[in-house]
């Protein structure tokens, strides 16, 4: 079986700071990753770098067995899909414009918008509960609600592999286990994977089977969740002591 | 600063996504074409409804019909060629710079382009070395200001962009100045020519019009990029754009359309920032209406302005880039207000 991607000896940095040296990563089909570290650990700059957007300092990244760079960005975008941390909209546009732009990869770039693109974008619409607001403005928009639309984008270009930059920022509670939830199933439906940049470990350990710690001082560490979530490697990880409190099967942490 | 926003005025918007963006470049080049008609009808000479209608029936001599055909007409089109020119390139640099507020006057591209003329005027050249003279001033002054704006996030930072071009556009016209205080007497009128923007030097409008089709050919295809640039490089580039390619292509062909406007008429102010705006705020944002419409709208407007420039304090005739200009300004002030708040 390929791996969905693959990094091979990858070395990260901005200026004079290493976010990660000599990382070996590989994402199987099925897997969720979540990113943690402390701010500024070069969280973001990593999932665009999965996604072609930043240059590596040294290394290899793969997708599907291909070299990532020698791929089109029609092809990485059919693949791998991002959901930025933030997204400004300078320009006036509304929600079902917005969402159709998902479309992009999978259609001629010179084809205006077909019925079938619409299908997609008002489904993606409908599952994330945006129907009522297709024609909105965007700028008119909640901040929740924004990222509701930004995720609709990502269900319409439906990739393998779905890069998370903080998904559940502005979004309420219940919206946030809904929003995972969906993007979870999508995934599967796909064979797919997905990583996640969170701050919430708790949120992490329920969605995610797979940790990757950033230090921030270019030290790296991987694995899976029960190996990974322990008082002394959180608390290293934070630099603020953490801790576990057990509810029946769950484990929640929380900064003491 | 943040990036201006401009908002469509709502009632409109369902219209638009029911199929009504056919009927907006239908109704604009109804207009167009009212407009071409006025332009060659009305003049010094009176009857002109008449000698067109003569014309297009076959019958067209006289003196009447020697006015409209060998100067109005090429009068009408050139400032249709020049008008498009300036609104299409005005949407293509508020794509590349995702800024709203750029335009080729504002970003001292014409400036350039004048003082690059008026040099090639006082080292004695002229027809062909002071278009391209214009042309070198045009291109250089785009590569300074997207170089001195760059950097890190550079493009998108809409406040150092403007504030680079305004003092690039002022660096511009002190040289102008400079030029103008040492120019002999007999070349002063030449060279205001490039200052003023006027469609009244009498050239060949066929290259602004040429290069205007070509432009437009060129992006047109490429709308669901242009559409998807705006909202950032990365964003564009996630969704499968091949963003460095674009952005290469959306400079050079910008750069030629405002240099070939420039060369064709001087500095005309404005219409890039204003008609593009305009088309927005009726709900237009798509760029596959968006780009024809402005070009036919930018070319409409000029027509119409240029009419009222050689009509309204008749017999004398004004440079229509006084009329653009005192138009514009306060128009850009208003949305500088605006974005401000």
């Amino acid at each position: 079986m390929t791996a969905l991607l693959a990094l091979r000896g990858v070395d990260l940095g901005v200026g004079e700071r290493r976010f990660c040296r000599q990382l070996d990563w590989t994402i199987q089909p099925k897997e969720r990753w979540a990113v943690l570290g402390p701010n500024g650990a070069g969280k973001s700059t990593l999932l665009r770098a999965l996604a072609g957007l930043h240059p590596v300092n040294g290394g290899e990244i793969w997708l599907e067995g291909s070299p990532l760079g020698r791929l089109s960005r029609r092809a990485v975008a059919r693949r791998v899909g991002i959901l930025f941390q933030e997204q400004e909209y300078p320009f006036p546009a509304t929600v079902l414009e917005c969402v159709l732009a998902g479309r992009t990869p999978h259609v001629a770039f010179w084809a205006p918008d077909t019925a079938e693109d619409h299908q997609w974008a008002w489904d993606a619409l409908r599952e994330t509960g945006l129907e009522a607001l297709a024609h909105r403005q965007v700028d008119t928009l909640s901040g929740g609600e924004r990222r509701r639309m930004e995720a609709a984008t990502l269900l319409v270009q439906s990739p393998r592999l779905m890069l998370l930059d903080e998904p559940t920022n502005h979004l309420d509670l219940g919206h946030r286990i809904g929003l995972l939830r969906l993007l979870v199933r999508k995934t599967e439906e796909q064979d797919g994977a997905m990583i996640l940049v969170l701050h919430d470990i708790n949120l992490a350990s329920r969605f995610c089977d797979h940790f990757l710690f950033l230090f921030g001082s270019g030290e790296s560490l991987l694995g899976e969740q029960e190996q990974m979530l322990q008082p002394a490697l959180l608390s290293r990880l934070y630099r603020h002591p953490m801790r576990a409190v057990r509810d029946g099967e769950r484990l929640y942490w929380i900064p003491t | 600063m943040s990036i201006q926003k401009c908002e469509p005025v709502s009632s409109l918007t369902p219209w638009f996504r029911q199929g009504g963006q056919g009927a907006v470049l239908a109704l604009l080049l109804l207009v167009a074409c009212v407009i071409f008609l006025a332009a060659l009808s009305v003049g010094g000479m009176r009857g002109g409804v008449y000698g067109v209608w003569d014309l297009l029936t076959g019958q067209g001599d006289g003196l009447l019909g020697r006015v409209i055909v060998e100067l109005r007409l090429p009068r009408a089109l050139g400032s249709m060629g020049v008008g498009g020119l300036l609104a299409l390139s005005g949407v293509l640099m508020q794509v590349l710079l995702r800024n709203p507020l750029a335009d080729p006057y504002v970003l001292g591209l014409s400036g350039g382009a004048a003082f690059g003329a008026i040099l090639a005027l006082m080292a004695g050249g002229s027809g062909l070395w002071v278009d391209g003279g214009a042309w070198l001033g045009a291109m250089v002054t785009m590569v300074m200001v997207f170089w001195l704006a760059g950097g890190p996030g550079g493009w998108e930072r809409g406040s150092r962009l403007l504030l680079t071009g305004v003092v690039v556009a002022s660096g511009w016209g002190a040289g102008v100045s400079f030029l103008l205080y040492w120019m002999p007497d007999e070349r002063l009128r030449g060279a205001l020519f490039w200052i003023m923007g006027d469609l009244a030097r009498g050239g060949d409008p066929w290259p602004s019009l040429v290069v205007l089709c070509v432009v437009l050919a060129c992006v047109w295809p490429f709308s669901r990029a242009l559409n998807l640039l705006v909202t950032g490089p990365a964003r564009a580039a996630s969704l499968g754009v091949a963003v460095t390619p674009v952005r290469l292509a959306l400079y050079l062909l910008s750069s030629l359309a405002a240099a070939s406007a420039v060369a064709t008429a001087g500095s005309i102010g404005f219409v890039g920032l204003v008609i593009p705006h305009l088309l927005r705020l009726v709900g237009c944002v798509n760029h596959r209406v968006l780009l024809p419409a402005s070009a036919l709208l930018g070319g409409a407007l000029l027509t119409l302005a240029d009419l009222l420039a050689r009509t309204v304090i008749a017999p004398q005739q004004m440079p229509v880039g006084i009329l653009t200009a005192l138009l514009g300004a306060p128009v850009f002030l208003w949305l500088l207000h605006r974005s401000l708040r």
